[in-house]
């Protein structure tokens, strides 16, 4: 009965969702579509904060199983050929400061909207175990989701702080109370270091605000100022530290530290969403709002600040070799791969751009998909601590072929998606060294090509001490018990969002080619 | 039939999925669809096969492809090739994959994940057909690593044992390493020339070397970077490590995937990719010499192995070594035919050795002896392959291997008079080995007779197989037969290569190396046959160097010294690094200084209004000394 109940609970809103929403070639829609995707889950925070304790969860589910259908329609109604902003929803907020409430998608964030919606469904799915809290938990997570729904979204760069703020501030209170080891201080540090960077981003959206004389936040006019609003000076300057505010939140080296210690204590679904949608946020805008008003300034700094991102890829993946406990190396190893995302940007070759697009589509979904794993792994072990475990194949076989599955989507196998991010990334450094680039990827796309066998050392070293050879511990042979279905269902789904962008990568690629070709042409990018 | 070959790839994928998701639970259904779908993948290549054979000669590549990703004006395809190399490949694919599927049933039978077990294979053989009806270099590279997944995957399918899932994370690393290479190599190809299409690839690289666009040494750059990658697949030297330990996954694995098939991917993949390779006498020379060296190197340690299937998975490495110094020197024919017949014979080897340790339990040949007693059929069948591999004529290994020796002779390498000698000599070196293997398990007497009294012949499904490839081992040689030649006349790289008028001719040409085969028979009988000298005598007379050869030239310890010492001290300092000095130093640092400068600050907040009466004071004083001069 449990599992009818549950999956009628996703699909009856997921395709109710879907099938509200048409095309605005065909008439308006009824509702704002991604006004909708925003003030849902933020809609569902006050709806479960007044329900009884009981229906949390099925509202939370029903909530998440609307976005991901909100999401599927956003990514269907997209036309690629058309391209630019789409679905745009515009409102004067306050006129006089030129601040409007903007909303629309271009490629790149209906592939983020899709992340987020993926992400979110997955997350609730896997917190379904949580009961401490219940109601504080998912009101604080519906918030979070609100966030991010809202900062993916957001045109005007106002709108995108305020979002991407109401994100963070959840957060700290998830890991904080929900979280386990040393909490408080893992909550302080993420929290902190985040709202440094974002103290940067700020500073940096006000620089751009005054110097343009248009005083507007929407960032169209900003990208086109960069020709003639922004000179050389002011782009150099307010480049690098705007990409290093951004990369803050990317985990870029030597600001990496919050992440490992941020996922080693957050409560899995946390961590997933951490990992997979807000951790992404830093590339993204980079792509976003520093190179597009700030072209000149990249072309001058990128290929220095491509060093940063070459540490994190390599850095990051030899110190996973080296972790004792479970979820630190998949923490690390979401920081090698936000490395290889800003690695791609810093190509400033329209292979590379896409390929971090994709990257980023790629980590946050697998990324996802591992913390769920691991968060199963915890709670049927009860240790995280690489010295006990082992063996656990045995017990829980559909869990062990899931995390192999998880492994190989992290190490880059083709058929699922990692390995289409990479491959662009690598592509487009290349063209980049070789064709009228930046030189140094000349030396870096070797050197870049390596991740792919540390990761692959890092991974299966993994895999083979959890749940490959006898079984170390006997307590836990004797509690471990394979996942039950509400534990699988949410990881085979990010198994197969994975596959699909893996096994077929067109319709993903020309989505986020719809947004990064034109930026390439408009900053004069490489081909 | 052309243009439904995309099924074949097609049908085990589909199996593939169908088990996984829907009937683990039934045992023989996984099985049956499995197979199932390899038989008719089977009959449709024969059916490519048969139309590809009608065409003319010269038309003879059927190519189609669909969009993977594009991002304008690049693209990427998925597609299939068909020509004469394909057709070769396909039919030997899916013949040893029907064959080991079916052998399986008999050997996987009482394990417990027999259904999984299955979906690995039937995942192998999409991966495999999927690189072999590749049309660009994108998708080759995509079949070859999931190839290698599927291979970590079935190396690792007993994974409660220690040494296989230690072996499973070897294979993949290793592979990792070549791939690398071959990745570097798939990029500059796509960027360079703004395809990844085999044919248009060598259409501009054969314009671009006409008219000096590139130099011959930057094609040779691009091959071997290529060649990086059959390194790893092949288990060439100095990346050989991984195959040996990869006979801790079951025995039909260990047929199928590594000596028949996915080993010999990185043979089809130069043979495929020629026009690169052949481009530079620099590529070629070090395609040569690596394949030449490995396949004395493998044979000698092959000579002082003890378990049955490392013995067979050196030969292997040997055999390997010889398809590439054939393509390194120039025998493509040659070097695909003896990757045809080396397929036949050495997974008749595995599937025997896998008959043996099903009636045995046991992989040591020294708990072995006397086995033809009990296992008439097996004996006969491992008999059969190892006059094949040993190349006495007229069974497959003779036609391939002359082939492959003439070609060297004939060859333009430097060196290629060296290469020559060391082929012949490894020749006799698997004749002994081979029927030292042989002697020492089938004759004499059982060393064991608690496990002698157990054994007992396999099931007909186990026997069938054998006794198909058996079959397959004698006649499968004469598909070249002096003076007609059917397969260079099929598979050739150019202008057909012209082999010897007639077997008077060859027999009359190769008799030197057919003399020393027979005296490493001879001497292999004299040593465990006759027992005329014995083995433990001369071991102990040439302690180090049977030490050395023993120990496989102390190649794992010197890998292992190289990751734990090397890699892991690395790693180490990173991470001390990482903790002490960004963490504690820099992060941990900036928050401290933070509530040092709060602590300092705080003091100046004593709440005594004559304090702050003071600071007025002093302020107002400094701001009228300021403003007064």
């Amino acid at each position: 009965m449990f599992p009818v109940q549950i999956l009628s609970t996703i699909l009856i809103p997921f395709v109710a969702a879907f099938c509200f929403f048409h095309s605005p070639a065909s008439g308006p829609n009824p509702l704002p579509i991604l006004t909708c995707f925003i003030v849902i889950p933020n809609l569902a925070a006050f709806l479960i904060m007044a329900s009884p304790e009981k229906w949390t969860r099925w509202i939370s589910l029903f909530t998440a199983s609307l976005e991901l259908g909100i999401a599927f329609r956003v990514f269907t109604l997209y036309q690629t050929a058309t391209g630019g902003f789409q679905l745009v929803e515009q409102v004067s907020w306050l006129n006089n400061l030129g601040i409007q409430y903007l909303v629309g998608v271009d490629g790149m964030s209906t592939l983020m909207v899709l992340l987020v919606a993926c992400v979110y469904f997955a997350g609730t799915l896997i917190s379904w175990s949580i009961s401490m809290r219940v109601k504080e938990y998912f009101v604080l997570f519906s918030l979070l989701v609100g966030g991010v729904a809202g900062a993916y979204t957001s045109m005007d760069l106002f709108f995108f702080f305020l979002f991407y703020e109401f994100a963070v501030l959840p957060m700290y209170l998830l890991v904080g109370i929900w979280g386990s080891g040393r909490k408080e201080y893992a909550a302080m540090k993420l929290t902190l270091m985040l709202l440094a960077g974002s103290a940067f981003m700020l500073v940096g959206f006000l620089a751009m605000y005054f110097t343009s004389h248009v005083h507007t936040f929407d960032i169209r006019v900003l990208g086109d100022l960069s020709q003639t609003g922004f000179n050389q000076n002011f782009q150099d300057f307010w480049f690098p530290l705007l990409f290093l505010g951004f990369g803050v939140i990317s985990a870029v080296f030597p600001f990496h530290t919050w992440s490992p210690d941020g996922y080693g204590s957050a409560p899995t679904a946390a961590s997933m969403l951490h990992a997979g949608v807000l951790k992404s946020l830093g590339g993204y805008s980079i792509l976003r709002v520093a190179l597009p008003a700030l072209p000149q300034g990249a072309r001058h700094w990128l290929p220095l600040l491509v060093f940063l991102t070459i540490i994190n890829i390599l850095y990051a993946a030899m110190v996973a070799l080296k972790q004792k406990d479970f979820k630190y190396v998949i923490a690390y190893s979401s920081v090698s791969h936000c490395g290889a995302i800003l690695f791609g940007i810093c190509t400033l070759q329209v292979a590379g751009l896409n390929g971090a697009v994709i990257q980023t589509l790629s980590h946050g979904i697998v990324a996802a998909m591992t913390f769920a794993l691991v968060g199963t792994v915890y709670g049927k072990a009860h240790t995280r601590e690489l010295a006990k475990l082992g063996g656990l194949g045995a017990a829980m076989p559909v869990l062990g072929g899931l995390f192999v599955a998880a492994a190989m989507a992290n190490v880059g196998l083709p058929g699922l998606s990692g390995f289409v991010g990479e491959f662009l990334i690598f592509l487009g450094s290349y063209r980049s060294g070789f064709h009228g680039g930046f030189d140094v990827f000349q030396v870096l796309f070797p050197t870049a090509v390596l991740a792919i066998v540390l990761t692959a050392i890092y991974y299966l070293r993994l895999v083979q001490i959890v749940f490959y050879g006898p079984v170390k511990d006997p307590h836990i042979k004797a509690e471990a018990k394979d996942g039950t279905f509400i534990e699988i269902l949410p990881i085979a789904f990010l198994l197969a969002v994975s596959l699909a962008v893996g096994l077929y990568p067109k319709p993903f690629v020309d989505l986020s080619n719809a947004a990064m070709a034109p930026l390439i042409d408009h900053i004069g990018g490489f081909k | 039939m052309i243009q439904h070959s995309w099924l074949i790839p097609g049908m085990p994928a589909l199996a593939y999925a169908v088990i996984v998701l829907f009937t683990r639970r039934f045992k023989a259904l996984s099985a049956g669809i499995s197979i199932l779908a390899m038989a008719a993948c089977f009959f449709l290549s024969m059916g490519v096969f048969q139309e590809l054979a009608k065409l003319d000669p010269s038309a003879r590549t059927v190519s189609f492809s669909w969009t993977w990703l594009q991002i304008p004006p690049w693209e990427a395809h998925v597609g299939v090739l068909i020509d004469p190399l394909c057709a070769n490949m396909l039919l030997v694919v899916t013949l040893v994959s029907l064959l080991v599927q079916i052998y399986s049933w008999g050997y996987m039978h009482d394990d417990e994940r027999f259904s999984v077990y299955f979906s690995y294979l039937s995942l192998f053989s999409a991966s495999m057909l999927l690189l072999v009806v590749a049309n660009n270099y994108l998708q080759i590279f995509i079949g070859w690593e999931l190839v290698g997944l599927c291979s970590y995957l079935l190396i690792g399918f007993w994974y409660f044992k220690p040494e296989a899932a230690d072996a499973c994370k070897k294979a993949f690393v290793v592979n990792r390493i070549g791939d690398m290479g071959f990745l570097m190599g798939v990029i500059t190809i796509g960027m360079m020339f703004q395809t990844f299409d085999f044919a248009e690839v060598q259409k501009i690289v054969t314009q671009g070397l006409s008219d000096h666009t590139y130099s011959t040494t930057f094609i040779a750059g691009i091959a071997l970077l290529l060649f990086c990658g059959a390194v790893g697949k092949s288990a060439q030297f100095p990346l050989h490590v991984w195959l040996p330990d990869a006979m801790e996954g079951p025995t039909p694995v260990s047929a199928l995937i590594h000596a028949a098939t996915m080993v010999a991917a990185g043979v089809y993949m130069v043979a495929r990719t020629y026009t690169l390779f052949s481009a530079d006498p620099l590529s070629m020379t070090v395609v040569a010499w690596v394949g030449g060296f490995t396949a004395l190197f493998a044979a000698t340690i092959a000579v002082a192995q003890d378990d049955i299937k490392r013995i067979l998975a050196y030969s292997t490495l040997s055999q390997l070594g010889y398809m590439i110094l054939s393509l390194g020197a120039g025998g493509y024919t040659a070097g695909m035919f003896h990757l045809t017949t080396h397929a036949c014979f050495k997974a008749l080897l595995f599937l025997g050795s896998g008959s043996v340790i099903h009636g045995l339990h046991n992989q040591d040949i020294w708990k072995m002896g006397g086995l033809w007693r009990k296992m008439k059929v097996t004996t006969l069948t491992f008999a059969v392959a190892t006059l094949a591999i040993a190349g006495i004529p007229p069974f497959a290994g003779f036609f391939s291997k002359d082939a492959i020796l003439d070609s060297v002779h004939n060859s333009a390498v430097p060196g290629h008079c060296v290469l020559y000698y060391m082929g012949v000599f490894t020749a006799f070196l698997t004749a002994f080995y081979m029927f030292r293997l042989f002697f020492v398990v089938f004759t004499g007497e059982p060393r064991d007779h608690h496990a002698h009294d157990h054994a007992h012949e396999s099931p007909l499904n186990m026997t069938g197989p054998l006794v198909v490839l058996a079959l397959l081992s004698l006649c499968v040689g004469w598909l070249n037969w002096p003076g007609v030649g059917l397969y260079s006349q099929f598979v050739h790289y150019g202008s057909v290569p012209e082999g010897a008028a007639s077997i008077g001719v060859l027999l009359g040409q190769s008799w030197p190396t057919l003399l020393l085969v027979v005296a490493g028979i001879a001497l292999s009988a004299a040593f465990y046959y006759w027992k005329v000298f014995s083995a433990e005598k001369m071991a102990e007379k040439f302690r180090p160097v049977y030490l050395l050869l023993k120990n496989k030239y102390y190649f794992d310890e010197m890998y292992g010294w190289l990751v734990k010492k090397v890699l892991f001290g690395l790693a180490s300092i990173f991470h001390w690094f990482d903790e002490k000095i960004v963490d504690d130093g820099m992060v941990d640092g900036t928050g401290w200084i933070n509530q040092k400068m709060g602590g300092l600050l705080s003091l100046t907040q004593t709440g005594y209004i004559q304090n702050y009466a003071w600071v007025i004071f002093a302020a107002v004083a400094v701001i009228f000394f300021c403003v007064s001069f």
